[in-house]
């Protein structure tokens, strides 16, 4: 063992006369581009989550516009995607010609639990609501995490009113203000409006709800989307995910069990599916709680199917619905063409309004 | 050992972090403000034990009596000590005082660990037992705050150290939040003198070598730790029973570099801290990876640790002055302990065997002399041995260190064909840069800090390089222990 006593030895202190100089400039420079940073962020808000934005934000602040859509849906459809963004581009048009009836994509970026009810309460304070199924896409991760409302949510003028406000995660304030996430995307937001404005958005929603990709469809269409680097590279993040999260959220659990009952007092009828995911996930997601998780998510649903409070559609593996793993942007999102082969067995309708 | 909390490292407001918005932009400023803006002795150590507590309550408020406890006994204990007339009652008080110190330990850290490997030997030898687990929460900290307490006392003990003036000087030592949760494992004997002459404006030559060490600290932690942690470590030792042989490698030296800029970052920070408040912390590493043998190595590795083991164990054993066997029993028992220390599984107690083990063919050979002479060969005989020592550390269990150590000795070949887990070739290169810093820099205890303004821009701009990336915290890896 040791016989230096090394470790008792403190750091020697060497004053100099620049050490004053040296101290203020750090003050300065610390606090400065701190500052510099959150006002930027603040001020272009480019995740939309303060509501402040001055120039486009690079994601959609969805949950509004999504809700200004349904407003201006006369009459108010009768079917209702519900689920997070791998639910937003499955089409509505293709519900209406499986079922005839007028449909809606209410599919929002980052969708947990908390948001899936506070949108139903939305729909049902609105004059004309004559829904009658709605079609949710039950991923694990809106059940997992801490229960509470996030900030996209929170900041939504229109839903944030159908939620039981929760104190926010004083973390969360400061992560949306000065993370490596949001000082780049402000950058990028900003680059944008300012030398590329055509590059916004990446996305557009329809009148009905549904996202598309103009710019990754022409991709695909002349064979330049790059969908493996994609797909391995959400692969990853979806995976680190699921590496730090254990166990269904029992307060989401609840909050879907509060959206299903009032549904069902409404005689709204609730599909459920999980949206599946491309196989390279699945591989890659071995030894995280992926599958675990997604085992406990589809107990709850069989559950819930039992006490009669909804309808479960085994849609897991692409073999549940005739997918194709080329029909993907990335690990998690669907194209068009594995939407509509889903919906149609959703519905048992294979071969329906599929795209080619 | 994820850098995500395992086994268990959270409390109901999640984990105490110096890599944390709140640390660094509310609790430092506010408490840096208040300790220099006092102006009384007294309110002083009242105001930094308080802030400490509230530190550690933001993990979990209901450990908190649990540390005032700990402080109290030991306190009373070195009093009692001190005081005493007989040899025979100075010796029942510490005799007591060890029993209460480590029947903590005892609950909170190894109860469940001692009845469920009983439990397993039971049900070999064909009997069913069902003997209770109490599946408490391990306190953040407390392998630390109990030998920072032990050293107290035995210090007293054997007469040299006085007992703390009072018991706020006593509790301020014992909770103060740069060494709290991870260390180092700082001496009341060293400290001492300290908190009986505080500094009562802040020097700014302290400030600049604290500021320093705190931003490299972070940046070792969060630029370099986490960095290879998540892109490489964690998604290789996920499949650690599968990995082929290269594989195996990488994920063996992925965490060599990972544990060590972790926790020597995190000691860097707590020098940082404690200069930034006027104190002086003893250094917790020398270079590790540059020894030239395993004794150098524990020389140099979380020093505090191995001097403690040193002065509180091994040398009451006997130390060296005693035959070759009667050594290597003192050694194996000491490194045994000291990786039971570090927690409860036997995958830690095997890595302290391992090292004792390393320490005692050591011993055997510079007895012959028959240590290799080239520092080259050295150095890279060490590095080698330790790495094989962290694939024991990090795996979650004994089979998956074999696995992982089979593969990488070639013995078994899995398939592997996990290199696309990598996040990206940056966390390679990473790596690779990291071990070059480990073999050829200095170390930041030694380095001549620049003093100049552009200097003082660029840590600056580091540190919120830094904060950018708390949004993803990643627990320090010895938080745990």
């Amino acid at each position: 063992m040791a016989k230096s006593t090394r470790a008792h030895r403190p750091r020697p202190l060497r004053p100099s006369p620049r050490d004053g100089a040296f101290l203020r400039a750090f003050a300065v420079t610390f606090i400065g581009l701190l500052a510099g940073i959150a006002a930027l962020v603040r001020i272009t808000d480019p995740l939309a989550v303060f509501g402040s934005a001055v120039v486009p934000p690079i994601v959609s602040a969805d949950r509004d516009y999504k809700a200004a859509l349904y407003r201006a849906r006369v009459p108010s459809p009768e079917v209702v995607l519900l689920g997070s963004s791998r639910v937003k581009t499955l089409r509505p048009e293709c519900v209406t010609a499986l079922t005839g009836s007028s449909a809606f994509n209410f599919g929002v970026n980052a969708g947990v639990a908390e948001d899936f009810l506070a949108i139903f309460r939305f729909m049902r304070a609105e004059p004309g609501f004559r829904l009658r199924q709605i079609l949710l896409g039950a991923e694990p991760e809106a059940f997992t995490g801490e229960a509470g409302v996030g900030r996209a949510l929170a900041q939504s003028r229109v839903l944030s009113r159908f939620t039981a406000q929760a104190p926010v995660d004083p973390d969360r304030l400061w992560s949306d203000l000065l993370s490596q996430a949001s000082l780049t995307a402000a950058l990028r937001s900003a680059w944008h409006y300012g030398f590329d404005r055509e590059a916004l958005p990446q996305e557009a929603l329809g009148s009905d709800g549904l996202q598309v990709r103009p710019l990754w469809d022409d991709a695909i269409r002349r064979g330049r989307f790059p969908q493996q680097s994609m797909v391995l590279r959400t692969s990853r993040t979806v995976r680190s995910r699921y590496l730090q999260e254990t166990r269904l959220s029992a307060g989401r659990v609840a909050q879907l069990h509060q959206l299903l009952r009032e549904a069902r007092n409404a005689g709204v009828l609730v599909t459920a599916f999980v949206p599946p995911v491309h196989p390279a996930l699945i591989r890659d997601a071995a030894g995280t709680s992926f599958e675990r998780l997604t085992e406990d998510l589809v107990r709850v649903l069989r559950a819930a199917q039992s006490d009669g409070l909804l309808q479960y559609v085994e849609t897991r593996s692409l073999h549940d619905f005739a997918g194709d793993s080329t029909l993907y942007y990335d690990a998690i999102h669907m194209t068009a063409g594995n939407a509509d082969r889903l919906l149609a067995a959703l519905y048992r309708a294979p071969g329906h309004c599929a795209v080619q | 050992m994820p850098t995500g909390c395992w086994p268990r490292c959270t409390g109901p407001r999640g984990t105490v972090l110096f890599n944390s918005y709140t640390f660094v932009l509310v609790f430092l400023p506010l408490a840096l403000l208040g300790w220099w803006g006092l102006r009384t002795h007294q309110a002083r150590l009242l105001f930094l034990t308080l802030a400490s507590y509230l530190f550690y309550a933001w993990w979990d408020f209901r450990f908190v009596p649990l540390m005032v406890l700990s402080t109290s006994a030991d306190y009373a204990a070195g009093r009692v000590i001190a005081a005493a007339r007989s040899s025979s009652r100075r010796t029942a008080a510490l005799i007591l005082l060890l029993a209460f110190n480590l029947g903590i330990l005892a609950v909170f850290k190894y109860y469940d660990f001692f009845v469920g490997s009983l439990e397993g030997l039971a049900r070999l030898l064909g009997s069913q037992p069902e003997w209770p687990l109490l599946q408490v929460v391990l306190p953040v900290g407390i392998s630390f705050y109990t030998f920072n307490s032990i050293s107290y006392t035995i210090d007293v003990y054997r007469g040299k150290l006085q007992p703390a003036r009072s018991f706020l000087e006593f509790s301020a030592f014992v909770a103060m939040f740069p060494h709290l949760v991870a260390g180092p494992i700082v001496r009341y004997a060293d400290m001492a003198r300290q908190f009986e002459d505080l500094e009562d404006r802040p020097r700014p030559a302290g400030w600049v070598t604290g500021l320093w060490m705190f931003g490299l600290g972070m940046a070792k932690k969060v630029l370099v730790a986490d960095v290879v942690a998540r892109g490489l470590v964690d998604p290789l030792w996920d499949q650690a029973t599968g990995l082929g042989s290269g594989e195996a490698w990488l994920a063996a030296l992925g965490y060599t570099v990972q544990i060590y800029f972790d926790f020597s970052g995190y000691s860097d920070m707590a020098v940082g801290l404690a200069l930034l408040l006027g104190f002086r912390f003893p250094q917790n590493f020398d270079s590790p990876y540059q020894a030239s043998s395993i004794a150098d190595f524990w020389r140099r590795w979380h020093m505090s640790l191995s001097f403690w083991l040193r002065d509180y164990l091994y040398i009451p054993l006997g130390g060296s002055r005693a035959s070759a066997a009667l050594v290597g029993r003192n050694l194996l028992l000491t490194m045994f302990l000291g990786g039971l220390w570090h927690g409860a599984a036997w995958t830690f107690v095997v890595w302290g065997l391992y090292h004792g083990m390393l320490l005692a063919f050591h011993a055997a050979l510079r007895r012959r002399g028959w240590v290799p002479r080239s520092q080259v060969l050295s150095v890279a005989a060490t590095f080698l041995a330790v790495v094989v020592g962290w694939v024991i550390f990090r795996a979650r269990s004994i089979g998956e260190a074999l696995a992982v150590l089979g593969a990488m000795t070639g013995l078994r070949a899995p398939e592997g064909g996990f290199m696309h887990l990598i996040d990206s070739p940056w966390s390679l290169v990473l790596t690779g840069a990291a071990l070059g810093v480990c073999f050829l820099a200095p170390n930041t205890w030694v380095i001549r800090f620049p003093r100049t303004r552009l200097a003082a821009a660029l840590l600056a701009a580091l540190l919120v390089a830094c904060i950018l990336r708390f949004a993803q915290p990643a627990p320090f890896v010895y938080f745990q222990f």
